[in-house]
Parts: structure tokens; C-alpha cells; sequence
């Protein structure tokens, strides 16, 4: 019964707690159109306790002053993102369902037959981090260089195996656009997600694993695996030893990124309201520390410049689909 | 070690565990609130904590929901968790004979040994574990889920083809939706909820809560029910020493399956019940209402709680999804799970482990003395109780994935159960072919890729081992089959 | 002699249409892609396992089967087991087959109400029992007389009369002493309130004395009342304290309602020995449908009768708790007509209750499947709140038990607070937000 009654205790606390923020974030965010009224739902179209999910609430967090409304997550998980990314397309253009949008909006048409959503559905609001992939092997493997695993592979076409989160996802599309780009020919085995993909590799059941770098960095700094070459433009702030294939001559740039996107036909007022406060987001010391806590880094690019950066991004990934030949349209 | 645990075991951390134990409890009597969601909601909330209390609540989250779960198997027959499916089968006809207390003083003892077990196993053992669940390749896997498929049998009751029917029928719902292997949607029909597959836990609750309301309803009469108040929780001395085998049988098959990544506490609560019956001396008991058919999957589950944190600690890999949230949860912390953390936080990690140790502990208390108050609800009028179970399930399928589709599934397999039971179809496999399909298909495919040229390949020391497990009970009928056959020919 | 499970059949029928038309689309996808199995061969390979065992259990239902044993318990639960052991003994020693129809629920769907309608051709067995909920143990013995023929007796549970562990006696206890407990005392019944009230009834008339009966739950609670002196004696059934270690002293158990001693006790008289001749307890028979010819019933029972099955039929009996009583038809008839009698005033309204009751529970499941159906399907497009609240308040007024106007205040307030209240635990706690 005490313990019943300390719980209770706890929730009032946390009750007038989050009332006590309501309040104080209302007051601090004075804005000049009528809204946000009410909670706003940030929907992730994946399970709970992924990488996705983390960074909606992360965003929900530290957001919530900025926007002045509190800003609750769920989770609507289910066909690589479709139920929920279909959810946030088809909901009210209100402002209160935001949807948190992320590279498998803009791989998923090109290589699943039959998914119902593209980019084309939304009203872009901002990116805000991208977290480039890479290709890793154990650290007592073989490869000691990218240029080793491509002459093995050229010389061996199909015996690399190399661990992919899943056909048709972002880091079977980094390895295959590797491979065109060398031209060799990896021998792809799929798993559920990065994680069992990991996993496989520590096991030594694959040679090599492309995942984000964000996804492996763990793992390096523990010693266990070392990162062949960075499948970007950019390198990898926590790991800047690590060539990227830009510079090492192949053409191979795939990026897991992150957003918010409305339903279409939000009113310009709340877009813009929305973007300002990500402009502020993305300065919140606190954001920027836990995302760099996690290897994130947060990039900023808002409104019609980030409806172009979608669409150039959607033709780019459809191109290295079809050269890989994993596209289905 | 000793100051550590003086340090911990005062009483603000003990009462944060405790929180969570309750808080854990809760959310696994609740039918459609898994483990899984459970801790993934309460995260967040521990961000702003340091991180020992933070993480201690979450694990006293995730002891406490594998536990709930059996509470309602036991009394409402409906698994609050997937983890407590096979506590449905011995703790439900326990409950319905009346003897409800002491079907959870069984439960509870058995869960607190486990989850011990489990707890020790990790304290000395961890990295030999370790090593043993990252040997796990397709083809283990595989062999795995041979293993934990062939349970379909010692859960078929008299008629393995109405079992085996059950499983397959599992097996093909679980391929609806997105390919896990290639990428490509099956059986869809266009439909976009259908393209997020059918995920098992609404068909769990659907599939064995609906029936029994059903049949409820059938059996209503003005006369009041009779279930009897618990008076005896704490099973006799002569009880527990009969269970004491079972318990440490299925308490190390829990932490090994708990260990091997991707498999958690449902999987080794399945494999132990089915290792239970039949190594055991009265098979035919098991899903009467047997202690021992309550005692082993219990016990497993709580064990793979352990278990499943064996490779978090050692390696930094998820051993399930529970595991995969307190991952992130580390690093939120801004600790990096991997053989880094016991080099350099080891006083944390050995803090976790002592937590859940007292996690178990104040499962045992909260479980003992809330039992009387857990049993009192089927004291309740059926009129009342009845509609309120349905609600909860609806509220629960929704809760999921706020998904009002997940409700339609639950309903669709709550009037397919109320079929199976009428006609005697056992649906406890169709949760087992829902849960292994995935497994089973997809390491299906890798190890044909890789077996492709020498099928032989197949056969490693681990998976060799697991399919003569996995054919052990079949051989053993066959063997006094043609034993007795000889006897008489003799 | 064909007896086809229409149920089991179309049931399998419809898996297997199903399963041959998914069948049909995975044909569409690819057998093999990227040197692996393709995404429809597993699922081609379990849909086609999936249509055989169904032709399997289409066929093995649809083999004529000699003689069907219908069975109101679970085959999950001990008596379902026993009725399975039993099917087994039967059967081997007929040489025939047969085949257990467990057929739980009450009314329309229970397994007396599936045998009364058969025909009375030997070919279908129901098993009896004096605690299948229609009512008291003793109008289930009148049902059983008027609707069936019985085969054999199978198992009796005696009602053992019990007194405090302090004030236990040495020596049997007299007539006298008995009466004085009665009369003085409460007395305490762990049964059925119906089933009790019957038993206190025929002990009055027995005994000249008026009974104050008190009811309760479970055998525990009546040894506590017993120690607390609430009341002088206590009649509970001999299996529940032979099979629980509630009492302590065998000396407080001073009598049995039963016939003649029980093995199991054999230094305990009997009510009859003492000198109150009643005789009640708990009952497990076999019968078939009336209107079946004798022969039929001799041919059983002669089989059933052979020493070695009456053995192996007693010793799981025992296995399963229960105090066997293996006994013929005749006895059998008896006993029931026995039993009957001790309930014979309220004999007349037992088959409108319980053909009333039957209808009733027709309808309320229909009304629970319906009401739950239309939950389900509109609460997704009209407030969730809202459709619970009425899910939850008409539910509980179709399914209350007694007279339901006095109730309808009560039930719309619980159905309104429980409703708000899972509304508020999910969406509040669990951030889950209902249409």
C-alpha cells in the first residue's frame, strides 16, 4: 500500500511537473498565429526504442519550448515506415500530426513493389541530421584497407558476404552503390536491422556489414571493428580517420537523414512557425550534445530548400537502385 | 564489491526499483502492454536520472512485466505478455479448479528462482555465454527454431495433426506483409495495413481472451460462481522439492536462449515447456494443471532476463528487443555498451547486476502479497468482469501501434479461437507458428545461401546438437514403439 | 454407422479453400532470387502442408465411427482427462472405435443438450455428472433420470461431515450428538447455495430439527469458520479435503453421507450407520440418450464389467482425484432416483428452467458476439469513449444474471467509470491516442 501511495505521489509530481512546463513554454513562445493550441503528435513510423524512435523524442524534448506545445511521440510501426508515413500523409492539415520522415521515405518506392508513399505526399518542413553509412569488418579480418576488400572481391566476385539491415533498405542500397561503383559483386545477406547485422559480423557469420556509421561507432571504439571507408561526401566526425569513397575516387554517397514533414496543404503560417523553431533546435546546446552523444550529426536545411534537397535525393537513390539492380519500378 | 552493494542497497534505490517492479507488474497484467512497450515508454523518463537509477528501474520494469504476464495467464487465461503463453496451459486449469494462490505462489517462486539463476549466470559466466550466443549463425538459428517448432508437438494434446494444422496455419500468417529476406510484399492485396504484416500479440489476445469470455458467457448462471478465496499461496515443502529439477533445468534453458541474440523470454518459455513435458515423469499431467507445466516455462522467463542481458553487458548486441531499448537507454547515458563498459564503468555494470538482483527479490515480495489482491478480481460478477476483459483487450491491440486495424485482427482471431475451441483445435501452436515463422523463414534463406553448394555445411556442432534435441522426443516414441512391439513379439 | 462432425469438416473445408487460393497468388512470386529461396516458397510449402493435414482431419472425422462419448469437460482439465483414459479402456476392450466430443458451455451448447438430441441408437454415450452447472447436484440426477438411460455408475463423492479440530472425539459419534449439533449450532455447507439448501431441507425432514445453514466458498473457509466456532459442523465433499491437506485431524471428520464405507476411509461410519439415513455427494455416471434398448445397455455394461477393466477404470478414477464407485445400471438408476428425490418438491420447474435457461444463453451469446462486433467495427469512426462507455453498459445489462431494473443505475455508473477509466490509463500513461 505505501509503495501504491509514494506511486501516486510520483505521478502527481510529474503531473504538476508537466503542467508547470506547459505553462512556462506558453508563455515563453509568443506567437502571432493562433497555434499550437493543443499537443502536437510526432509520428514514427517505426517500432519503439530504434533510432528513429530515440531522435523523435529527442526532438519531442527539447523541442516542445520551441514550439510551445507539448509534444507527444507515437510509435505506428509496420512495412518499412508505410503505415505510419501513410498515416502522417492522410492527416488533418492542421498542424498537430507532424510526421518525423527519414531516408526509407525516398528508398522504399524505388525497391518495394506496391509502397503507397513517396516524398511527394508531404510538406517538407526541415531536415535535421543526416548520419552517412559505411562499411566495416571485424577487426582481426583480412581487409585491413577498402581497396584489400575490392581487390578480394574482384578477384572472388559473389564469395564477399557482406550483412545488409534488410533488401531494399539504405544500407543494402550504400553496398550495392559500392559495388557498382567498384564494380564488384557482393554476395548480399539480409537480416532484420542493423543490429542482428552487427551481430552476425562480431560472430563472424559475414566478412563485412554496411550500416550507419552512427550504428557501428560503438563498436569501433570498443575495439571490435574497424571501418573500411565511409560510403559519403562527408567523413564521419567521430571517426575522421576514415576515408570517404568520395575521396578515394568512387562515386558512392548514400546518407541515412532525418526530418519533419507535414500533411500537404498545411497552411504556410504553420510550416514557417515550424521551421523557425527548428532553426532554434538545431542551436539548443542540450540537442546538439545529445545527438553528438550518438554520433548524429545535426545539419540543418529547411522549407523549399529542403523540398529540393528530397527530390534530388528520391532521383539519386532511384539511379543507384536501378544500377544495382534492386530497383522494382 | 562489498561497498558497491552497501551503496546500492539503500533505500532510495531500492524504492526506484521497486517502482519499477509495480510499474512492470502492472503493464504485464495488461493484456496488449508487453515488456517491449512497457520499457520503451518509461525510457524517457529516466533520461534525467543518473544512470544507475535510471537503468535499475528499467530492468525492475522488465522483471516485473515478464512477471505480470503470468498473473493474468493464470487467472484470466489470456498471456499478458507473449512471454507467458505456455504459463496459460497448467495455470489457467489450475485457476478454474480454484486454485488460483497457489498456481502464482508456484509462478512467483518459480520466476524469482529464474530470474536468479539468471542473475548469477551473468555474474560468472557472462563471457563464456557470450561467446556461446555470438556462435549463433542462420544455420543455429535454424536448428533453433526446428527445436522450439517440434514444442508444437508436446502442446497438440491428443492430436498432433490438429496441432500441426494450428502451427502452419501460424506459420502463413506470419508471411503476410513485407518479406524479410527480399523485400517483397506477400499476400497484401493492395492493402496497407496488410503490408505491415499481422503482428502476433492482437492475434495472442484475440486468440485466447475472446473464447474464454465466450464461454463464459455460455456458462452463466444466477448462481454465484464459485471461486474460492486464496488461502494457501506458498506451495508445501514437498511441492517445491519436486520442482526444484524442472526449475533449474528450464532456469539454465532460459539464460542460454535469453543469450542468443534475437531470441528473448517467449521463445524460452516455449522450448522449456516443451523440454519440461517431455523429460518429465507424468507428460501426460502437463496441461492439466500440473505445478511442474507452470514451474518450467516460469522459470525460463524469467531466466532469460538475465540472459538476454549477457550479451548488452559483454558485447553491446541487443539479445531482444527489451534489451535493444535499454541500448539506447546506455547510451542516452552516454555509456557504449561493448567490452569497453567493464573495463571502464565496471562499477556501473556490477551495480545493474545487483539490481537485478533486488529486482527479483521485490518480484517475490510485491508477487506474494499481492496475489490475494490479484485473485480477488475474479470475485468480481462475471457480468461486470466479462465486458471489462473485452474492453481491455480492444484497448490493448490499439495500444500497440495505435493502429485501430490491430483491433480487427484481434477480433478476427478472437472468433477463430472461439472455432478452435469448439472444435477442439489447439491454438496455443498458431502462436508458436506466429512467433518462429519469421525465424525459421529467414534463416531458412541464409543458410541456403550458404549451404547451397555443400548441404552438408549445415551440420555445426551447435545446430547439430539442437536438431538431435529437437528429434529426441520423436526417436523416443519410436524407440518403445518398436520396443514394446518386440516385447510382445517375444 | 457414420458419424460426421459437420462442424470440424466445414471448418477444415474452409482453411483449405482459403489455403488453396493464397496458394494461387503465391504462385505469382519469384521461386528464386539472389541464389536463395525465393519469397514464395515457404510460404508454398507451409499452405501446402497446411491443405494436407486439413484432408487429414477432414478424413479422420469423416471415418464412421461406432460409438461417440460426449464430454462437457475441456479435454485441458483432469476430468477431461479421465474421460479420455476411460474412452481409451472402453474402447480397446469393444474393439470398436470411438471417439470423445468434448462439447463445453451450457444451454444449446452443451454436450447433454448435443445427446439428448441423438438418437438413442447405441452409438452415443454422454457422460453425466451431479456438478455440471444447471443447478444442485440432486435436480442434475432428475435431468439425468428423465433425459437419459443409464450405463453405469462411475464415480461417488460422499459429503463428509466435519468438526473443529479442538473439539474432536474419540470414540464414533452417536445420533444424539449429531442431532445436538444441528440444532444448537450452524451449520456449514462448502457447496452450491442450491445444492446446500437441498441437503439442510432433507436433513430437517430427517432429523425433526430446523437447520440454520450457512454457505461458503471453499472448503478452506469452512474449516476456518469451524475453528472460529461460527458453526458446529460442516459438510464439505470428501474428494476436496482428501485431495487438499485442509484437515489436519482425520478424527474431525465423524461421518459420510454416503451408502457404505469408502476404502479410502475406512474407519469413518456412515450417516446411514449412525442412524440418519441420507445419502448425497457428488456424482460422475455414463448414459445414453433414453429410449435406448436394453440390449444395448447389457452388452456395456458386460463389457465394462470384465475385472480388469473395472480395475484399470478405478485406478484412474483415483488418479484424477475423484473416489471411484464402479456400479451397473440398475444400481446406477437407483442411485439417480435417490438423488432425485432428495430435491422432488422443485422437481416440476426444472425443465422449464433449464429449457428457458437454454434459449437465454442462446441469446446472450449471440447479443455478446454482435455487441462486440459492432465495437469493434465502429469504434475506429465514432469517439471511442463514447462506443466503449456502450459497449461496456449494454454488455453488462445483457449478461446480468438476476433481475436487471433494480441494477440499471449501478451498471451504467460502473460501465461509465471503467470505461473512462481505461481511456484515461491508456491514453494518459501510455500516450496511446483512441480515435
Amino acid at each position: 500500500m505505501k509503495k501504491l501511495k509514494r506511486m501516486k505521489y510520483w505521478f502527481i509530481a510529474l503531473m504538476v511537473f508537466t503542467l508547470t512546463v506547459v505553462i512556462v513554454a506558453h508563455e515563453a513562445a509568443t506567437s502571432a498565429i493562433d497555434y499550437p493550441k493543443k499537443k502536437i503528435e510526432l509520428v514514427v513510423a517505426f517500432k519503439p526504442g530504434g533510432g528513429s524512435d530515440t531522435f523523435a523524442r529527442a526532438v519531442a524534448r527539447y523541442g516542445e519550448k520551441y514550439i510551445g506545445a507539448p509534444i507527444f511521440v507515437t510509435n505506428r510501426a509496420g512495412g518499412s515506415g508505410a503505415i505510419g508515413f501513410t498515416y502522417g500523409a492522410k492527416a488533418k492539415p492542421d498542424g498537430y500530426v507532424i510526421t518525423l520522415i527519414v531516408t526509407t521515405l525516398t528508398i522504399a518506392p524505388h525497391t518495394t513493389p506496391g509502397y503507397p508513399v513517396t516524398y511527394k505526399d508531404f510538406e517538407p518542413i526541415a531536415l535535421l541530421a543526416t548520419v552517412p553509412s559505411c562499411i566495416s569488418v571485424r577487426e582481426d579480418s583480412k581487409f585491413k584497407t577498402l581497396r584489400d576488400l575490392i581487390g578480394y572481391a574482384k578477384s572472388h566476385p559473389g564469395k564477399v558476404r557482406l550483412g545488409t539491415s534488410g533488401t531494399g533498405g539504405p544500407w543494402h542500397l550504400a553496398g550495392a552503390a559500392l559495388g557498382a561503383a567498384a564494380g564488384i559483386e557482393f554476395s548480399f545477406v539480409p537480416y532484420k536491422g542493423a543490429g542482428p547485422a552487427i551481430t552476425a559480423l562480431l560472430g563472424g557469420h559475414v566478412d563485412a556489414v554496411a550500416t550507419s556509421a552512427a550504428e557501428i561507432y560503438p563498436h569501433v571504439r570498443a575495439g571490435k571493428v574497424r571501418t573500411l571507408a565511409i560510403i559519403a561526401k562527408q567523413p564521419f566526425a567521430a571517426m575522421p580517420n576514415v576515408p570517404t569513397t568520395i575521396s578515394m575516387g568512387l562515386d558512392a554517397d548514400v546518407v541515412s537523414w532525418r526530418g519533419l514533414a507535414a500533411p500537404k496543404g498545411t497552411p504556410k503560417e504553420i510550416i514557417d512557425y515550424w521551421i523557425t523553431a527548428m532553426r532554434k533546435l538545431a542551436k539548443d546546446p542540450e540537442f546538439v550534445k545529445f545527438m553528438s552523444s550518438r554520433g548524429v550529426t545535426v545539419q540543418l536545411i529547411t522549407g523549399k530548400a529542403f523540398a529540393e534537397w528530397l527530390a534530388k535525393k528520391h532521383n539519386d537513390y532511384g539511379k543507384i537502385a536501378r544500377a544495382a539492380g534492386i530497383a522494382c519500378k | 564489491m562489498l561497498t558497491l552493494l552497501l551503496t546500492v542497497l539503500n533505500l532510495k534505490t531500492v524504492l526506484a526499483i521497486s517502482q519499477g517492479v509495480a510499474l512492470g507488474i502492472i503493464i504485464g497484467v495488461l493484456p496488449g502492454l508487453s515488456a517491449t512497450l512497457g520499457v520503451a515508454l518509461l525510457a524517457p523518463l529516466t533520461f534525467g536520472m543518473d544512470p544507475g537509477t535510471g537503468l535499475m528501474i528499467l530492468l525492475g520494469v522488465y522483471v516485473g512485466a515478464v512477471y505480470g504476464g503470468s498473473i493474468s495467464a493464470i487467472l484470466l487465461g489470456i498471456p499478458g505478455t507473449p512471454a507467458a503463453v505456455a504459463t496459460v496451459f497448467d495455470g489457467h486449469p489450475m485457476a478454474k479448479r480454484g486454485e488460483g494462490g497457489r498456481a502464482i505462489g508456484i509462478a512467483t517462486i518459480s520466476s524469482f528462482c529464474g530470474g536468479i539463476f539468471g542473475v548469477i549466470l551473468l555474474l560468472l559466466l557472462a563471457k563464456p555465454i557470450s561467446k556461446f550466443g555470438l556462435a549463433f549463425g542462420e544455420r543455429e538459428y535454424l536448428a533453433l527454431g526446428i527445436l522450439a517448432l517440434t514444442a508444437v508437438a508436446q502442446l497438440s494434446g491428443t492430436s498432433l495433426a490438429k496441432g500441426l494444422f494450428a502451427a502452419c496455419f501460424g506459420l502463413f500468417v506470419a508471411t503476410i506483409g513485407i518479406d524479410e529476406v527480399h523485400g517483397i510484399p506477400r499476400f497484401t492485396f493492395g492493402s496497407v495495413n496488410l503490408l505491415g504484416g499481422i503482428p502476433y500479440i492482437p492475434v495472442m489476445i484475440g486468440l485466447f481472451a475472446i473464447p474464454e469470455c465466450i464461454v463464459n458467457i455460455e456458462r452463466l448462471s444466477p448462481r454465484r460462481p464459485k471461486f474460492p478465496p486464496l488461502e494457501k499461496i506458498l506451495p508445501s515443502r514437498s511441492v517445491l522439492k519436486k520442482l526444484i529439477k524442472p526449475i533449474l533445468r528450464s532456469a539454465g534453458i532460459g539464460t542460454l536462449t535469453g543469450a542468443i541474440p534475437g531470441t528473448g523470454a517467449d521463445i524460452a518459455a516455449i522450448i522449456s515447456y516443451a523440454q519440461g513435458k517431455s523429460l518429465s515423469k507424468h507428460p501426460e499431467l502437463f496441461g492439466t494443471g500440473y505445478a511442474e507445466g507452470i514451474a518450467c516455462p516460469e522459470s525460463a522467463n524469467n531466466a532469460a532476463t538475465g540472459g538476454t542481458m549477457i550479451p548488452l553487458l559483454t558485447l553491446g548486441i541487443p539479445g531482444g528487443a527489451v534489451t535493444a531499448i535499454l541500448l539506447g537507454a546506455f547510451m542516452v547515458h552516454g555509456l557504449y555498451p561493448g567490452p569497453l563498459l567493464m573495463l571502464k564503468n565496471a562499477d556501473l555494470v556490477y551495480t545493474l547486476i545487483i539490481g537485478l538482483f533486488v529486482a527479483n527479490v521485490i518480484m517475490l515480495t510485491l508477487g506474494l502479497s499481492a496475489a490475494r489482491f490479484f485473485a480477488k478480481v475474479s470475485q468480481i460478477p462475471p457480468a461486470l468482469f466479462i465486458p471489462t476483459i473485452m474492453l481491455l483487450c480492444v484497448a490493448g491491440s490499439f495500444s500497440m501501434r495505435n493502429n485501430w486495424f490491430d483491433v480487427h485482427i484481434m477480433a478476427i482471431s478472437g472468433l477463430l479461437g472461439y472455432c478452435m475451441v469448439k472444435i477442439g483445435i489447439p491454438r496455443a501452436p498458431l502462436v508458436i507458428g506466429m512467433i518462429l515463422s519469421g525465424m525459421i523463414e529467414s534463416n531458412l534463406a541464409r543458410t541456403v545461401m550458404l549451404c547451397k553448394d555443400n548441404p552438408f555445411k549445415f551440420f555445426t556442432p551447435i545446430s547439430s546438437i539442437l536438431i538431435v534435441l529437437a528429434a529426441l522426443p520423436f526417436a523416443k516414441a519410436q524407440i518403445m514403439y518398436l520396443y514394446n512391439l518386440l516385447k510382445r513379439v517375444m | 454407422m457414420i458419424r460426421r462432425d459437420i462442424k470440424i469438416v466445414s471448418f477444415c473445408i474452409v482453411i483449405i479453400l482459403i489455403a488453396v487460393f493464397m496458394l494461387c497468388k503465391a504462385q505469382e512470386l519469384k521461386a528464386t532470387i539472389a541464389g536463395t529461396i525465393g519469397p514464395g516458397v515457404f510460404p508454398s510449402t507451409v499452405l501446402c502442408l497446411l491443405i494436407l493435414l486439413g484432408l487429414v482431419i477432414t478424413i479422420k472425422s469423416c471415418i464412421p465411427v461406432d460409438v461417440r462419448l460426449l464430454s462437457p469437460y475441456s479435454s485441458e482439465s483432469l476430468k477431461g482427462l479421465l474421460i479420455q483414459k476411460i474412452a481409451g479402456i472402453l474402447a480397446s476392450s469393444l474393439g470398436a472405435r470411438l471417439v470423445v466430443q468434448t462439447a463445453i458451455g451450457g444451454g444449446f451448447f452443451s454436450a447433454h443438450y448435443k445427446a439428448i438430441r441423438s438418437k438413442p441408437d447405441g452409438h452415443t454415450l454422454a457422460l453425466l455428472s451431479g456438478s455440471i452447472p444447471y443447478s444442485s447436484c440432486f435436480l442434475n440426477a432428475s435431468f439425468a433420470l428423465e433425459h437419459f438411460e443409464p450405463l453405469c455408475l462411475l464415480s461417488f463423492d460422499p459429503y463428509m461431515l466435519l468438526l473443529s479440530s479442538k473439539s474432536v472425539l474419540e470414540r464414533s459419534i452417536t445420533l444424539d450428538e449429531i442431532r445436538k449439533l444441528i440444532s444448537s449450532a450452524n451449520v456449514g455447507f462448502s457447496c452450491e447455495e442450491e445444492t446446500g439448501k437441498q441437503i439442510a431441507r432433507a436433513l430437517e425432514l430427517k432429523s425433526q430439527i430446523a437447520v440454520k445453514p450457512l454457505f461458503y466458498d471453499s472448503v478452506h473457509s469452512l474449516v476456518k469458520a469451524l475453528e472460529q466456532k461460527t458453526i458446529g459442523v460442516g459438510f464439505c465433499l470428501a474428494s476436496e479435503v482428501l485431495n487438499s491437506e485442509v484437515v489436519t485431524e482425520r478424527r474431525q471428520i465423524i461421518a459420510l453421507t454416503s451408502e457404505d464405507r469408502i476404502p479410502d476411509l475406512p474407519q469413518i461410519p456412515t450417516l446411514k450407520e449412525i442412524g440418519m439415513d441420507i445419502c448425497c455427494g457428488d456424482w460422475m455416471a455414463l448414459g445414453f440418450p433414453a429410449g435406448v434398448s436394453k440390449e444395448h445397455i447389457n452388452y456395456f455394461w458386460s463389457i465394462l464389467a470384465e475385472p480388469k477393466n473395472v480395475s484399470a477404470v478405478e485406478s484412474e478414477v483415483r488418479n484424477c482425484g475423484e473416489i471411484p464407485k464402479i456400479q451397473g445400471p440398475d444400481f446406477a438408476k437407483q442411485f439417480l432416483k435417490e438423488q432425485a428425490s432428495i430435491a422432488k418438491d422443485i422437481k416440476k420447474d426444472v425443465q422449464v428452467y433449464i429449457s428457458a435457461r437454454e434459449h437465454l444463453t442462446l441469446y446472450r451469446v449471440i447479443a455478446s458476439i454482435g455487441l462486440f462486433v459492432t465495437f469493434v467495427l465502429i469504434g475506429s469512426s465514432s469517439s471511442y469513449l463514447l462506443s466503449s462507455f456502450c459497449f461496456l453498459g449494454i454488455l453488462s445489462i445483457v449478461l446480468w444474471p438476476r433481475k436487471v431494473a433494480h441494477f440499471l443505475p449501478f451498471l451504467i455508473g460502473i460501465a461509465a467509470c471503467i470505461s473512462f477509466a481505461v481511456y484515461w490509463i491508456f491514453s494518459k500513461a501510455f500516450n496511446v491516442v483512441f480515435p
